[in-house]
């Protein structure tokens, strides 16, 4: 997958994983970076920059292998920007593809 | 690279970038990272290849950060702005205030007596429990579950950690700075010069009273005190990572208290020895040393005024009927005018080139 899409789409991945069900930060990284081909090391600042900006909410819960897991859980704000930015999403995708197909516009 | 040296790489590379709050907060993730990856069945070493370099995280990490506070910028919320002066200020004020209850605690164990949970007023408040809901547990990250162990100098109950905000406290700016700034600098020496000011004291009352030995050790457990508070001080507050310049006001502040003790414990010598002296001219042996009483003064005043300011000190009028004897007045015997009239006079030392008119003997006409 091209880079440039992949960087634009993260925050809007991590944002519709997580509005599925809470998740913790291992899984949200894998289930990205699996899909999504990109480094894991990159999924977590992004992660870290949304739960700062109140988009996520944090809590611990007990794991049964080792220390407690810190789960991430989508907030209101975080909904309305996932809803702003599906919006934004598929209008461009309707219209690049249109471009694409060379459909009249 | 195993996860331990990982983690170590990760917090040299954000170090001095990020409050101590939150990266300690990012190490702690990235353990849990780990610890999720190996329940998985994979090796330190695959998790830490597929996360990629530590400095390249890092700087990640930090672009991400200025990135949401371009954004920020646009929304105006001074919360997320850094304090002026940056992070080794935050919070100065509640680091000062946790190292004197600490100092506090220390002093009154050792002197036995009170116990730590008796001051109620100073004790820590427990931490708040999480308040159960019905959706979803309420946010409460407790503080620092990395933070590097640090072991106790002293047997003490472990502080419970402070409340946690979900943001930083906003500083108040340019007066926040200079107040922590001033108030720090300031309060150090005054608070050794108070210890000092009373450690004289006492020194001075257990000297004059039961004497030199006594003294010395009570001296000896002032200095103690102070380097166990300074141990203290070093264990708190080289916990928190200040920077060396601090470390180094204190050990000039240290300085400055043994250079201080040393010179009131003279001073307090020639003030002792003033007093005495000041007592014995008024009431005891010294009362009638610059008095007439005192022959040997009386002369030697007597002697000074004649020779060298050129009168006579005034002597009281001949009694006609018992004249004392010169010799016994004090005076020197009187000597006939032919004696001294006939008296060589002494050759001059320095002469003036006047080699032709010698000087003729009595040199009168």
């Amino acid at each position: 997958m091209n880079t440039q899409f992949r960087k634009g789409v993260i925050e809007m991945c991590i944002l519709a994983l997580i509005s599925r069900r809470d998740m913790y930060g291992y899984e949200i990284v894998q289930s990205i970076a699996r899909y999504a081909e990109i480094g894991e090391g990159t999924v977590y600042p992004i992660l870290r920059r949304l739960t700062s900006e109140n988009y996520f909410k944090t809590y611990l819960k007990e794991s049964p292998s080792g220390p407690a897991r810190k789960y991430y859980m989508i907030t209101d704000s975080g909904r309305e920007f996932l809803e702003a930015l599906k919006k934004d999403w598929f209008e461009f995708a309707e219209i690049v593809e249109i471009l694409l197909r060379g459909e009249p516009i | 690279m195993n996860r331990v040296e990982y983690i170590r790489q990760l917090e040299f590379s954000l170090s001095g970038k990020l409050p101590k709050r939150e990266i300690s907060e990012i190490l702690r993730d990235y353990s849990e990272y780990f610890e999720a990856g190996k329940s998985e069945g994979k090796t330190e070493e695959e998790i830490a290849v597929n996360l990629g370099i530590p400095s390249a995280v890092a700087a990640q990490i930090l672009s991400e950060i200025e990135e949401e506070a371009g954004d920020r910028k646009k929304v105006n919320r001074p919360d997320s702005e850094p304090p002026e002066g940056g992070y080794f200020w935050e919070n100065a004020w509640e680091k000062l205030k946790t190292f004197f209850e600490q100092l506090s605690e220390f002093f009154s164990r050792l002197f036995g007596g009170i116990s730590p949970e008796a001051k109620s007023p100073k004790a820590p408040e427990p931490q708040p429990r999480k308040q159960p809901e019905d959706q979803a547990p309420e946010i409460e990250e407790p503080k620092n579950n990395y933070s590097p162990p640090r072991e106790p100098k002293f047997t003490e109950p472990p502080k419970p950690p402070k409340p946690s905000k979900p943001s930083r406290e906003p500083g108040t700016g340019a007066a926040h700075f200079f107040a922590s700034t001033l108030l720090v600098i300031l309060l150090f020496p005054v608070i050794v010069l108070a210890l000092l000011a009373g450690g004289a004291l006492l020194a001075l009352i257990c000297f004059s009273i039961i004497g030199l030995t006594v003294f010395l050790a009570f001296l000896f457990l002032f200095f103690l005190a102070a380097a166990f508070a300074g141990s203290l001080a070093f264990s708190v507050l080289g916990g928190l990572g200040l920077p060396i310049s601090f470390t180094f006001l204190f050990i000039i502040a240290v300085f400055f208290c043994i250079a201080g003790s040393v010179l009131s414990i003279c001073g307090l010598i020639y003030l002792v020895k003033g007093l005495v002296r000041l007592i014995r001219t008024c009431f005891g042996s010294l009362r009638w040393t610059n008095t007439a009483r005192n022959p040997s003064y009386r002369a030697s005043t007597r002697a000074a005024n004649v020779y060298q300011d050129g009168w006579d000190a005034p002597t009281p009028p001949p009694s006609p009927a018992a004249e004392t004897p010169p010799e016994e007045a004090g005076y020197p015997a009187p000597r006939p005018y032919e004696e001294i009239y006939n008296e060589p006079v002494p050759e001059p030392r320095l002469q003036f080139g006047n080699e032709e008119e010698p000087r003729e003997e009595n040199g009168h006409a």
